[in-house]
């Protein structure tokens, strides 16, 4: 199966336990990875950490409308180098003289930054002025922080628990929060229907369970 | 007219363009034209199946790129020039957000299957379609994340189309019950659909802005029209068609 980067580190661990079949998990950029299956068609599940990206793959009808389920929800943060060393603590404190914002302009995240801020009292323009970087994705977001390229970035509650070494999050109110769901699908050419089907189940049970809240999931169900 | 400008602008945000862009014309003596996407949504019945949707799926941006001769580009969520920053064709610093849209159910008029929020989606049997680019993508995620309704309402989504317009003639011609729009559809097609609002905690917002393209033969002028649509007078015009403001 193919998956988005971080979505892949809890998949990598129900695979790993996961007793019917190997399961081989290839992580990237969900982007790319799609473009790849489209040639290939070699791939029986896709996982995106959100639903816009499958339903791009519905579209392109390279996966299965009725096979979608969301593995997890996750909240959006201002995801901060680990320690906080710029004391950001709300979205005003990203005005401060001489911040540095990152964003990704593909995957999951695309577009987070500007419904939150037009839930805020912060002028979209206002904003804007702070972005310096534009990223590729969330392991592109998180590799800024790690480098100290940029000072926050809007991101996951998520990402403090898949790469905890790098960041941590600062957690905004529930009125700026979006939440977006981790889906997964079968794929049209899928030779094997019924084991893809027991994998989603078992990514559903309380085992899965444990695995996605363990790095940040919320599973509301 | 000795000079012009020439304006890309998104087909959904053309309405209160079209009126500012005539409203500088007739100021300034500089002829302000307006070119609409002209790709696979705005076509009749853009809503059916195409036989190759992969070929289909162009945004906006790649309207821009094939045509290459604009000055500025207006778009129905500020977001989707990020990308366009980053590579060039939306020139740094130039952006400007005009006003805002809201997101709304949109519903053929007289709301035939009395559809009164999102909890009448995860009815069975409702037909729901959403958008997968431009100014609606992931527009239908982002608010029924919010109320986490990402599986009830997903299981009713029958349509997948590409951009705003073909939501409108997919609800309009009752291909589906209802979509997920903006609030200000009831002014581009006020006989045929009607907006079920949503709460407050549950709407998203997403900007009109205007920003300067790589093609721009004439940056003044280009500044000019941009400081033009922010002013007081212009930004009205948008909110008489449903637009909003922070405020």
């Amino acid at each position: 199966m193919i998956s988005a980067l971080v979505p892949a580190i809890p998949l990598n661990e129900a695979a790993s336990v996961f007793t019917k079949s190997r399961v081989k998990v290839v992580g990237g950029r969900f982007e790319v990875l799609v473009e790849k299956m489209a040639e290939s068609k070699d791939v029986d599940l896709v996982c995106a950490g959100a639903e816009y990206l499958i339903d791009i793959t519905c579209y392109k009808n390279l996966t299965r409308i009725d096979s979608r389920r969301s593995l997890g929800m996750r909240m959006s943060c201002l995801t901060v180098q680990k320690g906080n060393p710029k004391k950001i603590n709300s979205l005003e404190s990203l005005l401060a003289p001489g911040m540095r914002i990152g964003i990704s302009t593909e995957g999951c995240t695309l577009g987070i930054w500007e419904e939150i801020v037009n839930r805020s009292d912060i002028p979209l323009d206002t904003m804007k002025t702070k972005i310096k970087h534009y990223l590729m994705g969330c392991g592109s977001l998180i590799g800024a922080l790690r480098r100290s390229d940029v000072d926050a970035v809007f991101g996951w509650t998520a990402f403090e628990k898949t790469a905890s070494n790098a960041c941590e999050s600062v957690v905004l109110s529930n009125e700026l929060t979006i939440v977006r769901s981790t889906g997964i699908a079968l794929t049209t050419f899928t030779q094997d229907e019924e084991l893809c089907n027991e994998f989603i189940e078992f990514l559903l049970s309380k085992e899965g369970d444990e695995i996605y809240k363990k790095y940040g999931w919320e599973r509301p169900w | 007219m000795d000079h012009s400008i020439n304006i890309f602008c998104a087909k959904g945000c053309s309405l209160p363009t079209f009126k500012v862009a005539s409203l500088f014309s007739q100021i300034s003596g500089i002829s302000a034209n307006v070119d609409v996407c002209s790709g696979h949504c705005n076509k009749p019945h853009a809503y059916k199946n195409v036989k190759d949707n992969e070929k289909a799926h162009t945004d906006m941006l790649d309207e821009i790129r094939s045509s290459g001769h604009h000055d500025l580009v207006i778009s129905g969520a500020d977001f989707l020039l990020d990308d366009a920053e980053l590579n060039g064709l939306v020139l740094k610093g130039t952006r400007k957000s005009i006003a805002y849209r809201r997101s709304a159910l949109i519903v053929k008029k007289g709301n035939p299957k009395s559809i009164t929020g999102l909890d009448s989606l995860t009815i069975s049997g409702i037909k729901v379609g959403v958008s997968i680019i431009d100014c609606l993508q992931g527009a239908w995620e982002d608010i029924c994340g919010r109320a986490r309704l990402i599986d009830p309402v997903r299981s009713n989504i029958t349509l997948f189309v590409p951009g705003c317009f073909a939501i409108i003639n997919a609800v309009a011609d009752g291909v589906i019950d209802v979509g997920f729009g903006w609030s200000a559809f009831k002014y581009l097609e006020p006989k045929k659909l009607d907006v079920v609002e949503l709460p407050e905690n549950l709407q998203i917002f997403r900007a009109t802005s205007v920003a300067m393209l790589e093609y721009c033969q004439d940056k003044d002028l280009a500044r000019k029209f941009i400081e033009f649509i922010l002013t007081p007078e212009s930004v009205k015009i948008y909110l008489e068609l449903g637009w909003d403001t922070p405020e």
